[in-house]
């Protein structure tokens, strides 16, 4: 209740610095924001795995703002995505740790215990048990090569679907048209391309299938990347 | 039946592939650090041991995988699921 409040001002606000102070334009969001909700009212009570490539720093708010429209969020506060961000690099200040409670986070230390990483997990498990939204990117970090790396996939996200495999996973793939490689945010007045592709994954038990369900995405996540770059190089 | 210096050429085969500090390669030993001497990316590990199910014909569970750190700690391992 206290996050959905907060949405209030700090929805209004999200869209105002995205669109206004760094003048971010992305023609197609709101057919987009469309096929997804008509994808929400087909499968109402399933919780959503936004599974994205990542190539800046602020991915997980554009994000937000191009996926879902300011009435579905206010309606279904659950559709605000978690997302699991760096520690190191989101919790350095007074600031960054405010505005990662209001936008719904758990924390992450990529360096930390083995039991730090459980904790995590058991966390992310939870809210998808309880039918909330999660944002993750399956390459773990920004892509160093300028394209999908499917070399730096992370096979939690399989493990996570292969949990509950009610989640209805969405490959999308997020990219500015001036965006060549990684960086910490796209150029200022940039277009950002956003697409996605619902991904119906295969479940078996174990280990080895982890993998396969993460390879999935990746196949679907390969898909956009070749839209994108049809589209607009 | 496989035994210590088999095991052992195999895990280290099995990790260098992942290796992105080859140099450290060279001196490679029992007490070679996976993650923090030879650079493997931890995302990778999971690679490691599904291969050493794979080679070695056997399960590993989570909690025995989470303590695998060193090579000899995945020699000690596997020698003792063959056992």
């Amino acid at each position: 209740m206290v996050g959905q409040l907060n949405y209030f001002w700090f929805g209004p606000l999200l869209v105002f610095i995205l669109r206004f102070c760094l003048a971010y334009r992305s023609p197609d969001r709101r057919l987009v924001r469309r096929r997804l909700r008509d994808l929400i009212d087909t499968h109402p009570r399933r919780p959503l795995l936004i599974c994205a490539n990542h190539m800046t720093m602020i991915d997980s708010l554009l994000l937000t703002w191009l996926l879902f429209d300011l009435r579905t969020l206010m309606q279904r506060f659950s559709y605000f995505p978690w997302n699991v961000p760096e520690l190191a690099n989101f919790g350095k200040n007074f600031f960054l740790r405010g505005m990662c409670y209001i936008a719904k986070c758990v924390y992450l230390e990529r360096q930390g215990s083995v039991a730090s990483k459980r904790l995590v997990w058991e966390k992310i498990s939870y809210l998808n048990r309880l039918g909330e939204s999660l944002c993750v990117f399956p390459e773990g970090g920004r892509s160093r090569t300028g394209n999908l790396n499917r070399d730096a996939a992370m096979y939690g996200v399989g493990q996570l679907v292969q949990s509950n495999p009610r989640t209805l996973v969405l490959a999308v793939y997020l990219r500015g048209r001036a965006q060549k490689t990684y960086g910490f945010w796209p150029r200022w007045g940039d277009r950002i391309w956003v697409d996605w592709k619902q991904v119906d994954v295969t479940i078996a038990e174990g280990r080895k299938a982890q993998r396969d369900i993460t390879m999935q995405i990746f196949d679907q996540l390969e898909v956009l990347e070749r839209g994108y770059h049809a589209a607009w190089q | 039946m496989m035994n210590q210096e088999d095991i052992y050429n195999n895990v280290v085969r099995i990790v260098s592939k992942h290796a992105k500090d080859t140099e450290a390669l060279n001196s490679i030993n029992p007490q070679t650090h996976i993650l923090n001497d030879l650079k493997v990316n931890s995302a990778r590990l999971v690679d490691i041991v599904l291969d050493f199910e794979d080679t070695f014909d056997l399960e590993i569970s989570d909690d025995d995988a989470d303590r695998i750190a060193t090579i000899g700690d995945a020699v000690t391992l596997v020698k003792a699921l063959k056992n």
